[in-house]
């Protein structure tokens, strides 16, 4: 094994990195300068920039030779034909652009939308870059497939949002009470990221015996227990229970217009303050279901990341 | 571009001809040295048996220098049987108090040495014991080749031959493996003839690592090789195959023999060794059709040097069918080779000690070659209480040799127990006295006189300085406990002082020899020559003169018989059966860190276990399995392999190292000969290894 | 040009280990690290049975991944053929482990730097590359030499033999193996 679960930490904090930023992203556009949704943007630019520090730090840590000799990373980028290299200058342009959108933030200032605009692009290329960067791999059959990037990209995603919905959740539950919409696209996430997931270890399989082993390994081998609790039932099948029944209870008092009327109900609950009442409001039972379900998206999150890590076994050409 | 380790290490180095100490070949080696520390060996391509390379044992076993497990000084045993470091003189006066007052009660034969013989101590060791009045010299043979030696010196007068590989047809090997006990040149000429044509056929209860080269397998049933020999000598003699100008002109006792072997058609022995007859009919019409050119090949411990109760007849059976094939001394055949001897030297300067009484176990164990000895004869008079003080030189005997239980109660009933080595080996936990040695490449040697088709001397030179200041060089230590012994007037020279003269004895400057390693000697070996049969008949012998010479005799008679191995496995049981692997040197490299990071990394250490049986107890490939008999019982993995006859567990047999101070093999894979009786092969005094059945039960997966 | 390659006869392969021994003396590595491995395979069922052993190593692809995807370019293909890492510029990544089809990379712990066989060569004085694998193997089993000579002995010997790389399609390698 010669990456480990560092890089998985990594490959998931850079993807949830850029799912919090187009989060944050995303409810700026939808709040189109009212602030009403002011605190989850906030909450997003900060958990993208602080989960891509930490994502790079491990980074830098694991690369041993450059953390004793810090100065080798001024070589990281000469060799454009590497997708490390182009990773590099994703991760630059992405950590740029939440610096300032974060600054911008804390000021209290409007984040222009081009900048959000390029932030998402941003976003989505580091999201995507983890999985180009190991799906360029011929070594490893169960990562060189053309799905890899797209099924890292919709998890970032998702994770990105589950960070933010539950930090959000804790301090300004009101703001999320009228992102309805985005609640549907997070939970519209998951049936996405488990058909990505089941249509990459079925074309997996069906080429190179070494990722059919693979497969093997996490379908019913060392690895099964993890796989079948921890990322299918933990991190997809629980969260999904969990979002519907919250879309559904969501749904019912907000969501007679869930777009437009939910900004508009979570600006009047937001203006109403506590005498607002009950309106567009989720059970607290609810609500600690959802964040249980975003918490499985975490967790589902970084092993699905690891245990592809780990799961790969490489090309067999000997015998 | 320039990297930093390419730069470093192109530069800036001597070379040190010497020897290497791996392995009993003790090949010739270039050492490199840069700054003054061992840097890396080279193969001399000037040596018969490196040609140039270096196996894995020799380059892994330098590592010994810098080794933090090495012996660094002195140390002498407490009473709860931990050990205290001990200046070299009072070490030296304590030994000496000791050998006095054994020497005064019981007399020399009380006094024993023990070796893996190595050029100083084939010379030092038996000088030393000698000049204390002691014939009492002994090497590990008895675990090793003596059955083997003791067959062929009973049939044609010599201790050994060689097979002339390279230029034969059909090449039979009877448990040898050139790829597992390697000597390089063998092990090049294998691969070399078997590339042009020459058809290989291993006689081995297990396909070993020169199964490469084979061109059949014969999975023999382990200690049974010797029925199948004697069914090939059947066939040759029955069907007229055999070089009847030879046996007529240089054999005694065909005609006898050709009786006897009547009873031993390929029928009977398909049932004892599990070989079909017909496989071994037609084995035995291709060497008939090949010979001289198609030769059984001498074996070395394999599968005959000392395992079974009969393997003192499978060595004359080997003999005996190279001589019906008219193999000896014809191109392609089996050669008995020349070896060079130092000549006279200054009685004066090297003065001969007075020989004293006869060697321990030579009444015993009269077929023996007796240079080595049995060394089991010290475990069984040490046990005995008959043997007082023993004496150790680069001998790990109490964990190869023989029961290692047997070995401690026999030290541990001696007056005097003393182990020179550079390394806290299993025997040096059951001495008084542990002294401490410098690595070969720390100091000079005597050289080394060899045989073969061209003879030569070589040499050993110190390549570093001593790493450790206190450790000395076994020259050295001689003379100085031969001194505190009362006997130094025996060693008043030094090493490279008798290295000067037994050089200038065959005419080879000593310069020479330092600065190549190896100086050729004599004539090359001309074929066609018929040996000079050193027996009482002056022939080849298929009836032993000796034999029917000897009183007293257990159990082999003049004929070459069929004998029965001592133990046979039932349905519930295996054959215990071992063997070296190409990175080990009996025990001493399992202290060896690179060489025990590949044990470890290829988990070589499994014990082999034939697939069909492994499926029958429901053992899997990696399963941790219980090894057991009366004696012992340990767990290893298991190696489910094809490659194994279903009657044997096959164990490598220099693992299960217990001396803790050796970390890097302590409790890795399991102690063969802990499973093996103490026992002696009758007449010949070998140890029997491979007479040990087992139990196996799969402990986990 | 000079085009350095390797010839190895796995049907020559006793599996001695000689070769790894000798490599990691020759290059200081630790003794866990090592240039070469292997992959053995039994086939057949008792008593007909074929043992095979394949050492491999850094098989100096003319299309190394592990170049293409170095980042810093610490990774590179010298003017003779030769795969080799500047360790100057070496981070330590692990990418081009990952990228090497042969698992023929380690990293030394002690720098953190990646390293691979070097075909032993040296650069500072000029002279030949002597591959210790191919000085100590014991059954010589290994032939080294220049690929772009038609003359020399490894260019014969992997015509003579009809050599090929391990695998097909993988890389273009320069060790070619006789099974």
């Amino acid at each position: 094994m010669i990456w480990g679960s560092i890089i998985a930490w990594y490959l998931f904090l850079a993807g949830l990195a850029a799912g919090a930023f187009a989060t944050a992203a995303l409810v700026s556009f939808k709040d189109r300068g009212r602030k009403a949704f002011v605190k989850v943007q906030l909450v997003g630019r900060i958990v993208a920039l602080l989960a891509l520090a930490i994502g790079l730090f491990l980074l830098i840590f694991d690369a041993e030779a450059g953390f004793k000799n810090p100065l080798r990373f001024f070589y990281l980028l000469t060799n454009f034909a590497s997708v490390m290299t182009w990773g590099v200058v994703i991760l630059g342009v992405f950590g740029c652009v939440s610096l300032v959108t974060l600054l911008l933030s804390l000021l209290k200032k409007h984040v222009p939308y081009w900048l959000d605009g390029l932030g998402i692009a941003a976003a989505a290329c580091t999201a995507a870059y983890t999985g180009v960067l190991i799906g360029v791999i011929k070594t490893y059959p169960l990562w060189n497939t053309a799905l890899l990037p797209v099924l890292f990209l919709v998890s970032a995603l998702s994770a990105g949002m589950a960070a933010t919905f539950i930090l959000s959740a804790l301090i300004a539950p009101r703001e999320l009470e009228g992102l309805g919409i985005l609640k549907k696209l997070h939970f519209a996430l998951l049936p996405t990221e488990l058909l990505l997931l089941v249509a990459l270890l079925y074309v997996a399989s069906s080429t190179a015996p070494a990722a059919q082993a693979s497969v093997e390994r996490l379908v019913s081998g060392d690895l099964a227990l993890t796989f079948w609790l921890g990322l299918v039932v933990a991190g997809l099948i629980v969260p999904l229970f969990s979002g519907g029944i919250g879309i559904g209870a969501g749904g019912n008092p907000g969501g007679r217009g869930s777009d437009t009327d939910g900004a508009d109900g979570a600006r009047a609950s937001g203006r109403g303050g506590a005498g607002g009442g009950g309106r567009g409001r989720t059970s607290s039972g609810i609500r600690t279901m959802e964040a249980a379900g975003d918490v499985g998206v975490l967790v589902g999150g970084f092993l699905l990341r690891y245990l592809i890590i780990v799961a790969a076994v490489p090309l067999t050409f000997v015998f | 571009m320039t990297s930093r380790a390419h730069a470093k290490e192109g530069t800036g180095y001597v070379t040190v001809a010497t020897s290497c100490n791996a392995c009993t070949n003790k090949c010739g080696v270039i050492a490199y040295v840069k700054d003054g520390r061992l840097w890396k060996l080279k193969g001399n391509a000037a040596h018969p048996y490196s040609k140039g390379t270096v196996c894995a044992r020799g380059h892994g076993y330098a590592q010994i220098l810098y080794s933090a497990d090495r012996l660094t000084e002195p140390l002498k045993r407490n009473r709860d049987g931990s050990y205290s470091a001990i200046s070299w003189e009072n070490a030296y006066r304590e030994i000496g108090e000791r050998v006095r007052a054994i020497l005064a009660k019981d007399g020399p034969e009380a006094l024993a040495i023990v070796e893996d013989p190595r050029p100083n101590g084939k010379y030092y060791s038996k000088r030393f014991i000698n000049a204390l009045g002691s014939n009492n010299y002994y090497t590990h043979n008895a675990t090793c080749n003596l059955s083997l030696s003791s067959g062929y010196q009973a049939t044609f007068g010599g201790t050994n031959f060689s097979a002339d590989i390279a230029s034969s047809k059909l090449v039979v090997f009877i448990g040898r493996s050139y790829g597992d006990g390697m000597r390089p040149s063998s092990a090049a000429t294998l691969a070399r003839a078997a590339e042009s044509g020459v058809k290989i056929v291993l006689v081995d209860p297990r396909l070993n690592n020169t199964g490469i080269f084979a061109s059949q397998w014969l999975p023999v049933n382990p200690g049974t090789d010797l029925a199948l020999l004697l069914a090939i000598a059947n066939v040759l003699v029955a069907e007229g195959l055999y070089d009847k100008t030879f046996v007529a002109e240089q054999t005694t006792g065909f005609d006898e023999w050709a009786v006897e072997l009547a009873k031993y058609p390929p029928e009977w022995a398909e049932g004892i060794t599990g070989i079909p007859a017909d496989t071994m009919t037609a084995l035995a019409r291709e060497l008939g059709a090949a010979g001289p050119k198609g030769v059984i090949e001498q074996g070395w411990r394999g599968a005959f040097g000392c395992q079974y109760r009969n393997s003192f007849n499978t060595a004359r059976a080997i003999a005996a069918i190279n001589a019906l094939l008219g193999n000896w001394n014809r191109k392609g055949g089996a050669l008995i080779t020349h070896t060079p001897k130092a000549g006279a030297l200054d009685a004066g300067k090297f003065p001969t000690p007075v020989q004293g009484p006869q060697k321990a176990g030579v009444t015993e164990y009269p077929l023996q070659t007796q240079d080595n000895g049995t060394n089991l004869i010290v475990v069984k008079q040490g046990i005995e209480g008959k043997m007082k003080g023993v004496f150790f030189y680069n001998s790990n005997a109490v964990k190869a040799y023989a029961n290692p239980r047997d070995w401690k109660d026999a030290l541990a009933k001696m007056e005097l127990t003393v182990c020179i080595d550079v390394q806290m080996s299993e025997t040096a936990h059951q001495c008084d006295y542990v002294l401490p040695e410098c690595s070969y490449l720390e100091r000079d040697e005597l050289p080394e006189f060899l045989g073969g088709k061209q003879g030569c001397v070589a040499g050993r030179f110190k390549a570093v300085e001593k790493v450790h200041p206190e450790t000395r060089a076994s020259d050295v230590i001689y003379a100085e406990l031969a001194e505190a012994c009362g006997v130094g007037e025996y060693f008043r020279f030094s090493c490279e002082e008798l290295a000067r003269a037994q050089l200038e004895s065959v005419s080879v400057s000593y310069d020479e020899l330092r600065e190549k390693g190896v100086v050729n000697l004599g004539e090359p070996f001309a074929y066609d020559e018929p040996p000079t049969w050193k027996t009482p008949s002056g022939k080849f012998e298929f009836v032993s003169q000796k034999i029917a010479a000897t009183e007293g005799l257990k159990l082999y008679t003049p004929l070459i018989t069929w004998v029965e191995p001592k133990v046979s496995p039932g349905a519930d049981t295996f054959r215990l059966i071992g063997g070296k692997q190409s990175i080990h040197s009996h025990t001493m490299t399992t202290s060896i860190e690179s060489l025990m990071n590949i044990t470890r990394e290829y988990a070589l250490e499994r014990a082999w276990i034939n697939a069909a049986r492994a499926a029958e107890l429901g053992i899997a490939d990696g399963d941790t399995i219980e090894v057991r008999n009366e004696l012992f019982t340990a767990t290893v993995r298991a190696r489910v392999t094809e490659r194994l006859n279903p009657t044997a567990l096959w164990i490598p047999t220099h693992y299960g190292g217990s001396s803790p101070e050796l970390r890097q093999g302590f409790g890795v894979g399991i102690p063969h000969m802990e499973y093996v009786p103490f026992d002696i092969e009758p007449d010949v005094g070998s140890a029997m290894t491979h007479e040990a059945l087992v139990t196996i039960r799969k402990v986990s997966a | 040009m000079t085009r350095y390659a390797m010839l190895i006869h796995t049907t020559r392969c006793v599996g001695c280990f000689a070769c790894r021994v000798a490599c990691q003396t020759q290059n200081s590595l630790p003794a866990s690290d090592s240039f070469i491995r292997y992959e053995e395979q039994e086939s057949g069922s008792y008593p007909v049975v074929y043992a095979e052993q394949v050492p491999l190593q850094c098989q100096h692809c003319e299309d190394a991944p592990c170049v293409s995807v170095c980042p810093t370019g610490a990774s590179y293909i010298n003017n003779e053929g030769i795969v080799l890492v500047n360790q100057e510029r070496c981070i330590g990544c692990k990418y081009c482990m990952t990228a090497c089809p042969y698992n023929a990379r380690i990293q030394d712990h002690r720098t953190g730097e990646v390293e691979k066989c070097r075909f032993c060569v040296w650069h500072d004085d000029g002279s030949v590359p002597e591959p210790a694998c191919v000085d100590t193997c014991v059954t010589g089993a290994r032939i080294f030499g220049d690929l772009d000579d038609p003359t020399s002995e490894v260019s014969q010997a992997i015509v003579s033999h009809n050599a090929k790389p391990i695998a097909a399609g993988l890389t273009r390698a320069k060790i070619y193996y006789v099974r």
